[in-house]
C-alpha cells in the first residue's frame, strides 16, 4: 500500500456541508464503483464554539485570588 | 488579565470499510474548518483507475474544492492518503519518481477462417491491470494516453502449417496500420505459432487492431490461442 499527500482548502464549512471521500475517473470526472474507503476521517476546529462544553471558550476574566 | 481564547478541535471519524464515495455531513450549529483529513481508499474492486479525491460541497450540492494527489490509483491498488492545508511541509506531495509500468493480458475465443477469410478477435480481459475500453471488443483503446507496447499472439489449431499457407497479422493504429504489419509464411514445416510486437504512442482516439488474414487458398483454419499483451509505460 502507498502513501500520498494532497493538499486541500482549509475553508469553513457549516450546517448542510459536506466532506466527501470519493473515487472518480480521471478522465471522465464520474464515479468510479467498486472503491471501499477505510477508517475515514477528517479533524478540524469547531469556529462556533458549540462542538464541547468542557472546552475552554474564552474570553473570560480571571479574578486575582487573594495574595497572601 | 484576560485569557488566550481556545478554539475546541472537533473530529469526524467513521472506523471500519465504506463503499465510496463516503460523506460527512457538517452537524447543526457547528462550524468546522478542517486542518487534516486522511482516509485510505481501497481499489481491489474498482470497476477502473481511479484519483482518490476529498470533495467539499456546499447545501445544493455545488463543489466548493475538490482535492486529490498527483497520481492516479490503478484499479486493484490500495493508497493511503493524508489531506492537508498547504502550507509548511504539508505543501509537498509526493510524486512517482522514474517510469512505471503497468500491463494487461487480453484473450479471445478461437477462430475459425475460410479461404482466404479475415477474422478480428473480440478481446476479453483476462489478468493484470485493465488498461485498455472493451467497449467495442473488437477494437479496443487505450483508457490513458501514453507509449504502448503491445504484442499479438496466434497459434494455428492444427500444426504443422500448411504448404502454400500465409497469414498476416496486424497491429496498430487506425491510421498508421501498414506500420505494423507481420507476415506469417508457412511452408510445410512444423512452426505453429506466430506473434507480432509493435511499440507506439497510443491515444485515447486510438484502436488496437488485430486481424487475420487466411490467404491459405486451399482451405480453412482455426486460429488459436489469441492474446494480446499490453505494456504502458508512463
Amino acid at each position: 500500500m502507498s502513501q500520498q499527500q494532497s493538499t486541500m482548502a482549509s475553508l469553513p464549512l457549516i450546517y448542510g456541508y459536506t466532506a466527501v471521500f470519493e473515487a472518480i475517473d480521471a478522465d471522465s470526472g464520474a464515479a468510479v464503483t467498486g472503491v471501499t474507503i477505510i477508517d475515514p476521517s477528517v479533524y478540524g476546529i469547531d469556529l462556533s464554539g458549540t462542538a464541547g462544553d468542557d472546552q475552554l471558550s474564552g474570553p473570560f476574566m480571571l479574578v486575582p485570588g487573594p495574595n497572601t | 488579565m484576560s485569557s488566550t481564547a481556545t478554539v475546541p478541535p472537533y473530529l469526524f471519524e467513521a472506523p471500519g470499510t465504506h463503499d465510496a464515495p463516503f460523506t460527512f455531513a457538517v452537524p447543526a450549529s457547528l462550524e468546522v474548518m478542517p486542518y487534516t483529513a486522511h482516509a485510505t481508499f481501497d481499489g481491489t474492486g474498482a470497476s477502473g483507475d481511479f484519483r482518490p479525491c476529498l470533495t467539499f460541497y456546499g447545501v445544493d450540492g455545488v463543489v466548493l474544492g475538490r482535492y486529490f494527489p498527483a497520481n492516479v490509483v490503478k484499479q486493484g491498488d490500495v493508497q493511503e492518503v493524508t489531506y492537508t492545508p498547504p502550507f509548511g511541509t504539508a505543501a509537498v506531495s509526493e510524486t512517482p519518481s522514474g517510469f512505471t509500468a503497468t500491463y494487461e493480458v487480453l484473450t479471445a475465443s478461437p477462430i475459425a477462417l475460410t479461404a482466404t477469410g479475415i477474422g478480428i478477435p473480440s478481446w476479453v480481459h483476462s489478468s493484470g491491470t485493465s488498461l485498455l475500453d472493451l467497449t467495442t471488443p473488437t477494437a479496443p483503446v487505450p483508457k490513458v494516453d501514453g507509449i504502448y507496447l503491445a504484442e499479438f499472439y496466434v497459434a494455428i489449431s492444427t500444426p504443422p502449417v500448411p504448404p502454400g499457407f500465409l497469414a498476416e497479422l496486424l497491429l496498430g493504429q487506425s491510421t498508421i496500420q501498414a506500420a505494423l504489419v507481420a507476415t506469417w509464411a508457412g511452408s510445410g514445416g512444423s512452426a505453429c505459432a506466430n506473434s507480432v510486437t509493435a511499440v507506439d504512442h497510443f491515444a485515447v482516439t486510438d484502436t488496437f487492431e488485430c486481424v487475420i488474414f487466411n490467404y491459405n487458398s486451399a482451405g480453412s483454419e482455426t486460429f488459436t490461442n489469441l492474446h494480446l499483451y499490453v505494456v504502458r509505460v508512463a
